[in-house]
């Protein structure tokens, strides 16, 4: 029960204690009102309102967004990567957007990239599809068609993203992009701080794999901020 | 028309949601109307209107890009019997996919620019994708996916589509047969297995121990090793079936039928759930907001969850709760769903159903007011909204407070509003509803007549203490004034009329304090609103005070010093959730303490009319184990009585819930729990998501 020094309650049948609170007591009356920050803020006279409101529209127009602050330092860039048929993949192009990217908690689906700068991850991502085309099931052709026709397809792309801010202060020719295929799926796969291909060395088999990132193949806006003089905040 | 997207579905940002691009091949400008119906039936109404996309909507952006091609319908290509090319009719469109209508050419192909077109129509349009839907003007059946697209015809049904999302956004393994025997090692997917074994079946956890392992032998079988239960569901009933992945043997499948097999019946249970953990992260689903509320007059209330801009409902069928409905970024009419949007249930149309006032007073550049029906579906659509203002209320402002009751007597429930802290003096506003809207009755500026002021840190609370019918009003107020007040206001139906002040005490209560907390319930039955007080911070012990009303005032009925009999010593962070525990019209209590004690305890207080009885559970009810995180709905989620016109019903049961779990916990006779659900609501068969 609680140590602080307080008093019990009177009885229930003895006259309760006298107020001991600072400040006045209520009146009969309201006080005057008070002034907020130096200025009275007092709302419209209220005046009785004709209650037979219109009919309400179908469809009332969209509710108006309050002016927000830019939130510094997001934003991502999202590789394209090319695998060719020899496993060897390179960067055919990037994007950069303008979100704030969230990395899954756990690997899920077949195939999973990592984008690490000397071995520690910037951002992962798991794919659920990839690298073949499966022709819709026919369901009044012949009983062969009666399934997919898969097709393998010897070059694929995939998309890989990554944090701009991790990649802008990254040394690019450090920074890798390795795409896993997940050999041995478990219901869960929750991602740790070591590299995946560390953590899940039997599940997952690396499929291709980019060592280094050409500055030529970042967001134009990004290749801009890499020619400028390195500032203070590049570690 | 020049080419275009449109968000139809704004679940949030892109990099921490899933995107869907659509993008349209063969409609001109004027096929462009065809295109977006064809969307919006097919592909929001079908594939993403159904069981799991819908259920997890909020974590789907959606891009509709319209491209205007120069003619109508695609390119044509048909196959000699040798695969070698019988002709080729080219169209001039957008992306120039050709259509062949061959099963061995996947039924469609690129043409010479279609990769470099839909690359450069995604990266002008959209601004990120996981996965692109290809949409040909083309009636015939035909579709080809992989590698995060899918292409499909206007020919398409959704369930096909349904299907190849399984594929492309799930990692899903074809379920059906086709021929042959498996002979690889076990599949990676989820859906797929050469395992028989129960002890390490990769979905043995959705297995019924009664169900023999394998449940089906042989060529693409049924249920065959032993007899079929009578109740068995060839969708959601999770065994070992061989046949699967397109062989017939060698291989097993989890159920007899999945969308993975047959396209139409729902996602089996290992496939919906491979799907929820896979975009769980992207939904943006908690269970901290919930409110219970009887959404279809059953007597029995359902759940609405509101998780940042997006809502679902679960109806209670009297033991479990199933999904209804589901919104993301709006609902029809509309109201656009925020963080900070604040609910408020009742029946506010007099129909016997639940619906939903909803303020948000910081999201938006001003303050809205909607009010939110039964959209003839078993959703929820707004009906009436206010923007910034109800006119005579003067202004909504951030700080409003809204308390639900039916001030007016008509069966319909009203909003009593307050503020006291956005201006230079505290109002109170009573804004009655037709059914269909709001309108403003009274306000009071300052005061009511009679209480002397209303203040800054004044405390409503609703209760009909007078037993008319209509919503009065009882006022704490323990901070502004040198002494503690309490005051009774009953409602006319147009104004409030000041019954009773208490200055400084209730007698026999001994001198109200600071930080009495107020409780309204009728807790002795005769159709007047009383008042339980609690103290645990101002005096040496805690206190607990029942106080009848008699109409025109509060008498004290019985004061607990220290202890409930039963509940084995009241402490200060008791809480208490008013509400009639065993249904026999009289008010009790839900008490909880997560904080003063070693353990958690959830206790039972019944009222006999004047007096409590109480018993509690401490740290688990069944396997829900109790914390500090938890929060609680008073609610009736078993159905059962209805109390007559004007008598509150029963409410014997708990909605409990923290940010991933979620529990039904029956109160009467005692404590045991109905359901439990972690990070989303599904009823499995057998089995659980954890």
């Amino acid at each position: 029960m609680s140590e602080r020094s307080l008093p019990e309650k009177p009885a229930s049948d003895s006259p309760a204690p006298p107020a001991k609170g600072k400040g006045v007591s209520k009146g009969k009356v309201a006080p005057r009102p008070q002034q907020i920050r130096g200025a009275m803020r007092l709302k419209p006279k209220a005046e009785k309102q004709d209650t037979s409101q219109a009919a309400a529209p179908e469809s009332y127009a969209d509710q108006t967004a309050a002016k927000r602050k830019a939130l510094g330092g997001e934003g991502y860039v999202r590789f394209r990567v090319r695998v060719d048929e020899d496993g060897g993949a390179t960067v055919v192009g990037s994007h950069y957007v303008d979100s704030t990217l969230i990395e899954p908690s756990a690997i899920h689906g077949n195939f999973v990239y990592e984008v690490t700068e000397d071995g520690k991850r910037l951002h992962l991502d798991s794919i659920p599809d990839l690298g073949v085309f499966r022709s819709f099931v026919n369901p009044d052709g012949p009983p062969e068609e009666r399934q997919h026709h898969i097709y393998e397809l010897k070059t694929y792309e995939f998309d890989a993203r990554v944090p701009a801010q991790g990649l802008a202060a990254a040394a690019l020719p450090k920074v890798a992009i390795a795409l896993y295929r997940v050999k041995e799926a478990r219901p869960d796969m929750p991602v740790g701080a070591r590299p995946i291909r560390i953590q899940y060395e039997r599940e997952l088999r690396e499929i291709a794999r980019v060592d280094g990132v050409s500055p030529r193949v970042l967001p134009e806006g990004m290749q801009r901020q890499r020619r400028e003089p390195k500032g203070s905040g590049r570690r | 028309m020049p080419d275009s997207v449109t968000q139809i579905r704004n679940a949030g940002p892109v990099g921490s949601k899933r995107n869907l691009a659509i993008l349209g091949d063969g409609f001109t400008a004027a096929d462009q109307t065809t295109y977006n119906n064809w969307v919006q039936s097919a592909v929001l109404g079908g594939v993403l209107g159904n069981d799991y996309f819908y259920e997890d909507a909020s974590a789907w952006n959606i891009f509709r890009v319209n491209l205007a091609s120069s003619d109508s319908g695609v390119s044509q290509r048909t196959y000699n019997a040798d695969g070698t090319i019988a002709s080729t009719t080219l169209k001039n469109t957008a992306l120039g996919m050709i259509f062949s209508g061959s099963w061995s050419h996947c039924w469609m192909e690129y043409g010479t620019g279609t990769e470099t077109a839909i690359v450069n129509a995604l990266n002008k349009w959209v601004p990120d994708y996981n996965f692109v839907l290809v949409i040909l003007n083309e009636p015939g059946y035909g579709g080809c996916g992989g590698n995060g697209r899918a292409h499909v015809t206007t020919g398409d049904g959704w369930a096909v589509i349904a299907h190849e999302f399984g594929h492309g956004l799930g990692g899903l393994a074809d379920e059906y047969c086709n021929s042959g025997a498996f002979t690889s090692g076990e599949p990676s997917v989820v859906d797929l297995t050469i395992n028989t074994n129960r002890a390490t079946l990769k979905w043995g956890n959705f297995v019924n121990p009664t169900t023999p392992i394998p449940t089906g032998s042989g060529n693409c079988s049924d249920y065959n090793q032993g007899t079929k239960p009578a109740t068995w569901d060839d969708n959601q009933d999770v065994g070992l079936f061989e046949g699967g992945g397109t062989k017939n043997t060698g291989v097993y499948r989890p159920v007899i039928n999945c969308r993975m097999n047959s396209n139409t019946p729902p996602y089996c249970p290992v496939c919906y759930t491979s799907f929820k953990r896979q975009y769980d992260t992207y939904t943006g689903h908690t269970f901290l907001k919930c409110y219970a509320a009887d959404f279809n007059g059953d007597g029995r209330s359902d759940v609405l969850v509101h998780s940042g801009n997006s809502i679902q409902t679960f109806r209670s069928n009297g033991s479990q709760l199933d999904l209804i409905f589901s919104a993301v970024e709006r609902v029809p009419g509309s109201w656009q769903f925020q963080p900070n949007d604040q609910f408020f249930v009742g029946d506010f149309n007099g129909d016997g159903k639940d619906e939903v006032a909803v303020f948000n007073g910081v999201d938006w550049v001003m303050p809205y007011l909607g009010l939110l029906a039964d959209d003839g579906s078993g959703g929820l659509r707004l009906v009436a909204r206010y923007d910034g203002d109800i006119p005579g209320w003067g202004g909504f402002a951030k700080n409003d407070l809204f308390y639900v009751g039916d001030f007016n007597g008509d069966g319909k429930q009203d909003l009593f509003v307050f503020n006291g802290a956005d201006w230079s003096m505290t109002y109170v506003g009573m804004l009655r509803s037709n059914g269909s809207s709001f309108s403003f009755i009274k306000r009071f500026d300052g005061d009511i007549p009679g209480w002397g002021g209303l203040a800054r840190n004044d405390k409503l609370f609703v209760g009909d203490y007078s037993g008319n019918g209509k919503a009065d009003l009882f006022i704490f107020n323990g901070d502004d004034w040198s002494m503690s007040y309490v005051g009774m206001f009953s409602s006319t139906g147009t104004t409030l009329q000041m019954t009773a002040r208490y200055d400084g005490d209730i007698p026999g209560w001994g001198g109200l304090a600071r930080h009495d907390k107020l409780y309204v319930g009728d807790f002795d039955g005769d159709g007047k609103s009383d008042l339980y007080i609690f103290n645990g911070d101002d005096w040496s012990m805690p206190y607990l005070g029942m106080f009848r009303s008699t109409g025109s005032g509060l008498q004290m009925s019985h004061r607990y010093d220290g202890d409930v009999p039963g509940w084995g010593g009241m402490a200060r962070h008791d809480q208490f959730f008013p509400a009639d525990i065993t249904g026999d019209g009289k008010t009790d209590l839900f008490a909880w303490n997560f904080d003063d004690w070693v353990t958690e305890y959830l206790g039972r207080m019944i009222s006999n009319g004047s007096a409590l009885t109480a018993s509690y559970i401490g740290d688990w009810v069944g396997e829900w184990n109790l914390g500090a995180g938890d929060h609680f709905e008073t609610c009736n989620f078993q159905g059962g009585t209805i109390r007559p016109p004007r008598r509150p019903r029963g409410k014997p049961d708990l909605f409990v819930h923290n940010r991933d779990w979620f529990g039904m916990i029956r109160g009467n006779p005692g404590f045991a729990l109905q359901k439990i659900y972690y990070r989303w609501i599904h009823n499995y068969r057998y089995g659980r998501n954890w």
